[in-house]
Parts: C-alpha cells; sequence; structure tokens
C-alpha cells in the first residue's frame, strides 16, 4: 500500500500544474505540460482528460474528443479522470456519454457511493426518470440512506406525472405509495420532506381521506411543529376537507384561523363557501338559537351566522380589509343578492378602502355584477357620499382616482359628448396639477398617486383617437405622459402607455427608447416579450429587433439546462414539491410560443437581411440552427405573456379577457407554424440547389417528401396551414386598448399574399428539380408553375399602391403590410437564387462541364427572365412606395407640430406640453427615417442582387 | 387579505408589477431558483383576492454557532399594494421561520440612501450592526447598513452590538 500511496502522491503532484494552467486559462501551456507526464506515463487517463479538456478549449474539439472516447472506452474509475470528462462531455454538450462513463464505472465497483450518485445526477440531466429510479434504489442498498430511497420514490412520482394518467394511477403511484407506506410503517421516515412527498403522492391518487389521516396523524404533527411546514399544513388540512367535501369540519377549521388571522382571504373564502353549503345541504333545518361568540371550535351552520363572524372580526379589526370584503362576498354569493345591500356594502367598502391603492382591484369582480339598471343610481350613491372636491392629501387622491376607476369601469366613459370629454380632460388634468404639492415630496423613484390621474387621462384620450382618428388626441396623450415621466420616470405605467402609443403611430425605434428604462430581462422577457418585438418587426427596425432576439434566444436556450441544474441542488437537500415546481417552470418557459416564434423569426431575419449573394444565403443556411429545427409539440404549446401588469378600468367587454387572450395566442401560434413552415421552404430549397449538401439527411423535421423531393411534403402542409390561417383569421376577435394584445400577426400577414407566392415558387423550384431528373429534356414541365408564380407575382405588385394615407393610429399595422411585402421580396430573391444555382449547376448536365446552364433547362430561360424581371419590377415599386409613403409620414408629422393644439386646454399646462410636443415629433421624425433608410438600403441591395441573377 | 404561502415557480411570471420597481431587483432566473430548491421556506408570497402577486419575501438561513441566522434577501411590494402594511407581514413571516429555526438574528443590507426602507426597517426592530463599503455596484458604487435584529435565541442580543469600523464586502462570510 506504501508503495500506492507513493505513487498517486507522486501522480498528483505532475498533475497539479496542469490543473493551474487550465484555471488560469492558459490551455496552450496545459497542454504542453499533459504532453510531458505523458511522455512518462502514455496511459495516465486523469492526465489524457486533462489534455482533452486543454484541446477542446483551443478550439480543437475532434481531437479532445477522439482522446476522451478511448478513456470511455477503457471504463475509468480514476476520480480525477471522471471529474475532467465529466466537464468535458457538458462543455461538449454529450450528457449521455457522462452517463455510459457513470455506467461503466459503477460497473467496475458497483457500491461506490460516489459514482452512483453522480450516475443519477447524469440521469436527472437527461430525464431517464425510470434509470433515475433504478440507480437511487442501489444507492440505497449500497448506503442504506434515507435520502436516496427518496430519490427513488421521487422518480417514480415523476414518471406519474409526466407520462399517462392511467399507468400512473394503476402502477407508478401505487408504487411509490407502497414504498413510502413502508418506511412509515416501519417507522423509518426521517425527514420533514418525507412526509411532504408522502402527502403529494396521496393527493396524486386523490386519495384525500389519505392525506388527512398522515396531516393528523404524528408525521403531520411533526411536520406543522417544524419551522418550513406549519404554513403548508394549515391551509392544507382546509384543502383536503374540501375536496372530501366535508363541509362542518372546512367551516370550523377556517373560523378558528380567522380568529386569529381574519385577513387571511382563503380562509374567508372557505368559510363562506362551507357555512352556504351546510346551509344548503340542512335545508331549512331550525337550530337552536345561541348567541353568536367568538369561541373556537364553533361551526357556523347559516349566512346569518356568517355575517355575525365577519361583524364581530370588523369590529375587533376596524383596519383589515378582509370581514369587509367578505360580506360582500357573501352577498355576491347568494342566489338572489339583495341589490341594494351590494351597493350599500361596495359605498361602505370604498369609505372604507378607497383610500388604499388596492382598492378598485378589490371590488372589480363585484362592480360588474351590478345590473345595467342600477349603475346610475350607484353612481349617485357615490356622488353624494363622496362630493367632488380637490384633495387635500393622499388618502384623498387614491380615493379619487378609485371613483373614477368605477365610473369608467361602469361604462361612464363610453358614449360622451365631445364636451363632456373635453370637461372630463380638464377635469382631471386640473386635478394632477392640483395634487402635486402633496406628493412633491416622494422621490422620483416612488410611485406618485396623482399620476393616477394622467393615467386614466391617457386611457379616454387613446379611446377617443381610436374613435375619431384626430391627432389632437395623440399628440396630447404623448404629450401628457411625457411630461409626466419627468416626474415620475419609475412609473411604468406611464412608460408602457407611452410606448404603446408611440407603437401605434409607428415609430419603432422610440417605443425602445421609452421601454429601455423599464430594462426588461431575464424571464420578463418572456412575459412582456410580446410588446416591443412585434412593434420593431412592423416597423422594420432591424438593428434594434436583431439585438432584441439575441437577448431572448439566449434566455431561452440557457434558461432549461441552468433550471436542470436546480433540479438536482433540490434532491440534493430533498425539497420534492420543488423539484416538480421546477421542472414545470423548465417546461414551461422551453415550451413558450414566444420561444418558438423568437427563434423562427430570427433566423428568418438574418437569411433574408444580414446576406444577399446565394453563397453567402446557402452557407447560413446550412448551419445547424437552420437545419435541426426546434421540435415543437403544438399542442403543448405554452402562453406566457402578461397582459395583467398594465392597469385596466375598462368594462368587461373592453378588456383582454381570457376570450380575447385565448385568441390572440392561437392565432399566434398558427401564425408561428406558417413562419415556420416558410424557414422550412427556404432552408429546404437552398439545400436543394447547393451540389455540395445532401439534404435528405439533414432536413429530419421535414414532412416527408415524395420520392426524393422533399418540398412536394412541405408545399402541401404549407397549403394546409395557410387554409387553417384563414379561416382562424375569418373569426377575429380583437381589442384596440393600450392593454390588450397586439391584433394578430395574421391580419396583416395573410393579406400580403406572402404564403401564396412562396408556394408558388417552391412549386416552380420543385417542378425544375423533376425536370431535371426526367429524360425528357426539351419540353418544359415547369411552364404552368412558372406561369402561376408570374401571375402571383403580378397580384402582388398590384398591393404595392399609394394607398390613401392611412390614420396614425393604423400607421403600425400599415408599415407591417409594407414590412411583409418587402420581405416577401426577399425571399423571392433568395428562392431566384436557388432556380439560377440549379440551372447552374452540374446536377443533371454532363459531367466535367463548367458551370453553365445546361442543355435541359434551356426551355425555362425566358420564364426565369420574365421572372427576375417582374421581381425587378417589384423591388423597384416597393423601393419608391417605400419611400414616398415616409416622406408622407414626415411631412404629415411636420405640420402636426405646427397647429396650435393645447390652447384650448383649461388648465395651465399649454406651454410646457406644447414643448414636449415638439420633441416628440422631432423624435418621430428621426425615427422614421432611420427606418426608412434601414429597409431602403435592404431594397437596393436585393435589387442589386437579381441584377446579377440574370443569363 | 395577507395570506402568506409559499412562492412557486408560477409566481415568477407573475411578478412584473412588483419588479418593474426600480427598487427591486429583477435577478436571472438562477437566483431564484436557487433559493426554491434549497430554502423554498424562504421564499414567500401574498396574493390578493383578485389573485394578483401582492409581494413577496426571499430569505434564507445560515452560518454557524452563534453566526446561525436569517437573511433578508429581498422584500418587495407592489405599487397597488402599498399602504397595506403587507411588507411588515412579509418580514414578519420569515422572522417566525427564523425564529422557529432557532436562529440568533436576522439581518438584511440596506442602500445607505434609501431612507424609506431604512426607517421601515427601524421601526421593525432592525438597527444597523455596520457599514459595508460599496456593496452596491452601479453607476455610482453605494455603501450599504448592514442591519440586524436578535430573534429570541439570542437573548442579551449580543449579535446586534454594533461594529464601528466599517468593512469591505470582501470581509463578509456570506
Amino acid at each position: 500500500m506504501p508503495r500506492q500511496q507513493n505513487a498517486d502522491t507522486i501522480s498528483e503532484r505532475r498533475l497539479r500544474p496542469i490543473y493551474d494552467w487550465l484555471d488560469n486559462g492558459n490551455n496552450k501551456k496545459a497542454l504542453q505540460e499533459a504532453d510531458k507526464v505523458l511522455r512518462k506515463q502514455p496511459d495516465f487517463q486523469c492526465c489524457r482528460a486533462l489534455k482533452s479538456l486543454a484541446l477542446m478549449r483551443l478550439g480543437k474539439e475532434d481531437e479532445a474528443l477522439v482522446i476522451m472516447d478511448k478513456i470511455l472506452s477503457e471504463s475509468p474509475v480514476d476520480e480525477g479522470a471522471l471529474q475532467a470528462m465529466t466537464i468535458g462531455y457538458r462543455e461538449m454538450k454529450m450528457p449521455e456519454k457522462i452517463c455510459t462513463m457513470y455506467e461503466n464505472a459503477t460497473k467496475k465497483e458497483p457500491g461506490n457511493e460516489e459514482f452512483l450518485s453522480h450516475l443519477f445526477m447524469a440521469y436527472v440531466r437527461l430525464g431517464q426518470l425510470k434509470k433515475q429510479q433504478a440507480t437511487a434504489m442501489n444507492l440505497y442498498k449500497a448506503k442504506n440512506k434515507n435520502p436516496y430511497y427518496f430519490w427513488s420514490v421521487m422518480s417514480l412520482v415523476l414518471q406519474a406525472m409526466e407520462g399517462d394518467e392511467k399507468i400512473a394511477q394503476t402502477v407508478s403511484l401505487p408504487l411509490a405509495n407502497k414504498m413510502v407506506e413502508k418506511m412509515e410503517k416501519e417507522g423509518r421516515m426521517e425527514q420533514e420532506q418525507e412526509t411532504m412527498i408522502y402527502l403529494m403522492i396521496l393527493q396524486l391518487r386523490k386519495n384525500w381521506k389519505g392525506a388527512l389521516d398522515v396531516l393528523n396523524g404524528p408525521l403531520g404533527k411533526k411536520l406543522e411543529n417544524s419551522a418550513s411546514y406549519h404554513l403548508h399544513c394549515v391551509r392544507k388540512r382546509i384543502e383536503l376537507e374540501e375536496k372530501m367535501e366535508n363541509w362542518p369540519e372546512v367551516a370550523r377549521l377556517s373560523r378558528n384561523i380567522l380568529l386569529s388571522q381574519p385577513d387571511s382571504w382563503d380562509t374567508v373564502n372557505s368559510y363562506i363557501g362551507a357555512v352556504m353549503k351546510i346551509q344548503a345541504n340542512e335545508n331549512g333545518v331550525v337550530h337552536e338559537e345561541v348567541p353568536y361568540d367568538l369561541k373556537p371550535n364553533r361551526i357556523d351552520r347559516s349566512v346569518e351566522e356568517a355575517e355575525s363572524l365577519l361583524n364581530c372580526l370588523r369590529s375587533s379589526f376596524p383596519g383589515l380589509r378582509c370581514p369587509y370584503l367578505g360580506k360582500v362576498e357573501i352577498c355576491h354569493r347568494l342566489k338572489e343578492p339583495d341589490r341594494t345591500k351590494m351597493q350599500d356594502l361596495l359605498v361602505e367598502y370604498i369609505d372604507r378602502f378607497g383610500s388604499k391603492p388596492v382598492c378598485f382591484s378589490d371590488i372589480k369582480k363585484y362592480l360588474s355584477t351590478i345590473p345595467k339598471e342600477d349603475q346610475d343610481n350607484f353612481i349617485i350613491k357615490l356622488k353624494e357620499k363622496f362630493p367632488e372636491k380637490v384633495p387635500t392629501n393622499l388618502e384623498e387622491i387614491h380615493r379619487e382616482i378609485c371613483l373614477s376607476c368605477v365610473e369608467r369601469f361602469l361604462g361612464r366613459h363610453l358614449n360622451i359628448s365631445n364636451d363632456v370629454f373635453e370637461s372630463m380632460i380638464d377635469g382631471l388634468l386640473h386635478r394632477y396639477i392640483a395634487t402635486q404639492p402633496l406628493v412633491s415630496h416622494l422621490e422620483s423613484k416612488e410611485f406618485r398617486p396623482s399620476d393616477g390621474y394622467l393615467v386614466i387621462s391617457s386611457h379616454l384620450l387613446w379611446e377617443k383617437w381610436m374613435s375619431t382618428k384626430n391627432n389632437r388626441y395623440f399628440l396630447l396623450a404623448c404629450s401628457l405622459l411625457r411630461l409626466g415621466l419627468q416626474y415620475s420616470p419609475s412609473n411604468w405605467q406611464l412608460r408602457l402607455l407611452l410606448a404603446r402609443f408611440c407603437g401605434r403611430a409607428g415609430a419603432g425605434g422610440l417605443c425602445e427608447e421609452v421601454i429601455e428604462p423599464l430594462d426588461v430581462k431575464h424571464l420578463m422577457l418572456d412575459t412582456l416579450g410580446w410588446m416591443l418585438p412585434r412593434i420593431l418587426s412592423s416597423t422594420g427596425q432591424i438593428e434594434k429587433l436583431d439585438k432584441l432576439y439575441c437577448q431572448m434566444i439566449r434566455f431561452y436556450t440557457h434558461s432549461p439546462k441552468e433550471s436542470t441544474e436546480y433540479i438536482i441542488q433540490a434532491y440534493k437537500y430533498g425539497n420534492f414539491p420543488q423539484i416538480c415546481d421546477i421542472q414545470n417552470l423548465k417546461r414551461r418557459i422551453s415550451s413558450s410560443y414566444t420561444n418558438y416564434l423568437v427563434n423562427t423569426e430570427s433566423l428568418l431575419l438574418s437569411l433574408l437581411y444580414r446576406n444577399n449573394m446565394h453563397d453567402q444565403v446557402s452557407k447560413t443556411a446550412s448551419y445547424p440552427e437552420y437545419t435541426q429545427p426546434l421540435e415543437v409539440d403544438w399542442d403543448s404549446v405554452r402562453d406566457n405573456r402578461d397582459f395583467r401588469t398594465m392597469v385596466c378600468y375598462e368594462p368587461d367587454e373592453f378588456s383582454p379577457t381570457e376570450e380575447f387572450v385565448n385568441f390572440s395566442f392561437k392565432a399566434e401560434c398558427q401564425y408561428a407554424r406558417v413562419r415556420g413552415l416558410i424557414l422550412r421552404g427556404l432552408v429546404v430549397s437552398l439545400g436543394l440547389s447547393d451540389d455540395s449538401r445532401d439534404v435528405s439527411n439533414n432536413n429530419n423535421n421535414l414532412p416527408e417528401g415524395k420520392g426524393n423531393i422533399p418540398l412536394k411534403g412541405l408545399i402541401d402542409e404549407l397549403s394546409a396551414q395557410l387554409e387553417n390561417s384563414k379561416s382562424l383569421l375569418s373569426s377575429e376577435k380583437f381589442l384596440s386598448t393600450p392593454q390588450a394584445p397586439h391584433r394578430c400577426r395574421l391580419s396583416s400577414y395573410l393579406p400580403s399574399q406572402q404564403v401564396e407566392l412562396v408556394l408558388s415558387l417552391l412549386s416552380v423550384l420543385q417542378s425544375v428539380l423533376q425536370q431535371s431528373q426526367s429524360e425528357n429534356s426539351d419540353e418544359s414541365i415547369s411552364s404552368p408553375q412558372f406561369d402561376a408564380a408570374l401571375q402571383r407575382l403580378s397580384n402582388l405588385q398590384n398591393l404595392v399602391t399609394d394607398q390613401p394615407a392611412t390614420d396614425w393610429s393604423e400607421r403600425w399595422s400599415e408599415m407591417e403590410e409594407t414590412q411583409y411585402l418587402i420581405e416577401t421580396l426577399c425571399i423571392s430573391t433568395v428562392l431566384a437564387g436557388c432556380l439560377h444555382s440549379l440551372f447552374k449547376s452540374h446536377k443533371g448536365g454532363k459531367k466535367g462541364k463548367k458551370a453553365t446552364v445546361s442543355a435541359r433547362y434551356n426551355a425555362m430561360l425566358p420564364k426565369f427572365s420574365l421572372l427576375l424581371e417582374n421581381l425587378e419590377k417589384l423591388g423597384a415599386k416597393l423601393e419608391e412606395n417605400h419611400l414616398n409613403k415616409y416622406k408622407r409620414y414626415v411631412s404629415e408629422m411636420e405640420c402636426e407640430s405646427l397647429i396650435e393644439y393645447f390652447s384650448s386646454l383649461k388648465v395651465n399646462l399649454p406651454e410646457l406640453l406644447t414643448q414636449e410636443k415638439l420633441d416628440l415629433v422631432n423624435k418621430f421624425i428621426s425615427d422614421y427615417e432611420s427606418q426608412q433608410t434601414q429597409m431602403s438600403g435592404i431594397l437596393a441591395e436585393k435589387l442589386k442582387y437579381l441584377e446579377s441573377l440574370k443569363i | 387579505m395577507t395570506t402568506l404561502r409559499q412562492f412557486t415557480c408560477d409566481d415568477l411570471f407573475k411578478f412584473n408589477d412588483i419588479n418593474l420597481d426600480p427598487l427591486t431587483e429583477m435577478y436571472g432566473l438562477g437566483f431564484y431558483l436557487q433559493y426554491m430548491a434549497r430554502w423554498p421556506e424562504y421564499l414567500m408570497a401574498a396574493e390578493s383576492p383578485s389573485g394578483d402577486l401582492m409581494g413577496y419575501v426571499l430569505g434564507k438561513s445560515e452560518g454557524v454557532g452563534e453566526n446561525w441566522h436569517g437573511h433578508v434577501t429581498a422584500v418587495t411590494v407592489g405599487p397597488q399594494h402599498r399602504r397595506l402594511g403587507l411588507a411588515k407581514k412579509l418580514m414578519d413571516g420569515l422572522e417566525v421561520i427564523t425564529d422557529m429555526k432557532k436562529c440568533y438574528f436576522v439581518d438584511l443590507f440596506v442602500r445607505v440612501s434609501n431612507k424609506n426602507a431604512l426607517s421601515f426597517y427601524e421601526k421593525l426592530g432592525y438597527t444597523i450592526y455596520r457599514t459595508v463599503l460599496e456593496y452596491y455596484s452601479g453607476e455610482t458604487d453605494e455603501d450599504a447598513y448592514d442591519m440586524r435584529k436578535a430573534m429570541s435565541r439570542d437573548r442579551l442580543k449580543k449579535s446586534t452590538v454594533p461594529v464601528i469600523e466599517p468593512v469591505r464586502i470582501d470581509d463578509l462570510e456570506f
């Protein structure tokens, strides 16, 4: 043994410098050092592994891989070698080899705890649940430690959650249940986490009674007394009793909690629900009258008793909202609610809590139940109770804003005359100015309550702008918001509103500038990522868009991997519920529709706008991100967009309800599908027209093609998706409020006829390919396809007209349509490039011949020339039209800037506002100019390229 | 309206109205997950009757011997839900857990310029333990106060006896 130890120490000493060089990032030195050691000990596994790390980091990945795979085949058990190879395989994104490596190691040393636990984690990274389960069991058998046993149980639970529900209920969950039960019976449950997993299994099996028994038994007691889970237990018990429909127990438990935590809304809800169920079940049973008291464990059986409890709580805790809102909730839940009582309760609620900014959102749900015919009366009640006066403190500001919100929500801002509208705006602005002294002491990063007046004014102005198309409202709103942001730069409500105004009027760059201080990053890129990219793409802000896409894609690629590491952490700490939670998060992010859309759009952007010549485009399209597209299961795509951050006081019919959001989501998914196919069409066409590439292997995600022409299947699928899109669009539902999702992309995409043209060009390409394989070389079988494409192209040219000017509120959508036309031209040039390349390629031609046009294509050339000619025409027309449009946009802006719009305001702001307006107009103009330059540049490049394609 | 419950991953999709606040740090995903994987009990959220997230607290417990303590990493409430005493409830919740875990104290860092937060913590019984130089990096670096509050285990409140000499960020143990 001493000799062995000695050898180990020597080896260790020799490796030290290599580790040091690697740590310092000096890979060259590390490599030299490793080679030196290997000259003496050529079989030294750890040293070879370190050498491969150095090679890999020097960019010689192939060499590194050869060494690593060789070591792998030797089934190493040396810790250093295993560690280095784990790093190597991970960095080379070959996690499955880490598994093989540890599988081999555990075969050699079956009881080695470290190897087994590495193997377990390696399976976790790959999501191989069954292997995880078995490995954890081996670990348990080897070391007899509880956590390993429960790792195995957890792996089984995850199988149940991810797999087929029936198998879960009949196989995996009963087995998991049995495994835990065994431990329980043998009294070997040690940690609270083990009880948590037990509860989780029982609930997944819908065994509420079993879960309750555990919770009420000794294990549950221990859980309840622990620091980490006491919160969990209280709520869980009620939840389980609710599932069992044991209403008296729910009533008793929740009442007990309310006595000490009267402000717990969940509990109030459970309590009210239970009491009402009991009352309904007993249906008229008369109980002996007993004076109401607050002793615990009483079971309340009637609405009257529930009200008594809430009344008692109200008088004991007058500052808490729950007991008050609880009474409103009771009134709301009654089959025949007392309408007057409901109104009185709401007035009372506003009276007590209107001074809190949360008041409106608390009562919103109940306000919408006030019948139309009662609404006037309700407003009168409010006006009587809270007569108008200039607020003298922050509380009064909140209350007045709350009242305005209520009026707006009840539709009092709809269908009003111009005079009433103007006086409303004047009134709100007057208040904004008058309350400034009350908020001037607040720091700039704090929310100023008076900003609420600006928010409501902007909502009003938005609506008026949409309905009248009068730009005065737009300019006034933007100027007000800009003014407000000077004092409250951190108020994101003002900022998001301003961004939506600017976006709507087609200023993408400005929209970005407004949002920028919010520093939208990390997960917000997913939740708020619906807002900005759309505006940037519709206004042709390619540079900014590209940057944003990169940021988003980094997030989407990185997050799932990162999440896995925390799943491993959660195993280590035995936090089982968090394993499921993080697993769900991982799935939610990677299946976010924004992920798929941004991925496709960004690939299209680089392909179409970053490259011109065929070779460049073709090379780009051969990169793995193009040839190996993300796999999408469209049935499980998630909508993570957040539409709740912008406050909304609109009546229900104008607020982004689930119905609107769902439609928008469906339509956006449909769009993303079509776009994905367009991208595939381009990638396949580029592959087919490139001699050097064998596309049949590359495009594994393609719908099966007929014979060796993979385009056929793609064309069919794209046509089908086009039809789906059209039928979906025909049932479009959308809102034009600032809080609502943008109108779906299909609404401007489908009219651009891009898909139809692409379909016809792909058919041309397909027929040319067929021709290349056909015996008959004289007769052109592509002629009808060419003609169809030419027809499509001429249709498209008709779309490029100097349409009558749209108003500013629709400018972004006008721009988006133009943008799609420009993109269509870019796509067509790529496909024309493919045709050109096919004609000139050796394929089908005689061997050894130079790259000239093969005779078999001669018959097609006139049509091809015609196609190029028409594309050129389209390009030139687009270029001119684009320039003219922007000239018009700029001159309109300049004209508007001269009009004295704000002098009629009755508040003392016109000068300040006029200054804001002038700044805004200048920003708009420079933004328009930058947009115009970017697209004109692209068009000019494409025209130049088309010229080069002429044969 | 302030039942505290455990913060879950789904809350990350709902917290924009809180995290857009310039005084609330929007961390990378891993940061939240690290807490979730290790100290899930220390992540608490409060939800409003309308289902919105009102605020949350992010904390942990660590240290050995008399340094075994709870730490408040972030406590924050959205603007719509301020003036309801919610931040105090969240802090109370964290302190209850810390006390049950038999920690000696709770500590937290606060920008020296953040007067509102400073006075809020003082009201809750936190005192300035020491100053950490240039704890916050940014356009201009800023010092932090390391504030502490003794838990019931530290009967003599030894953990909160102030240290006059400021420390640098590298000197911090955690």
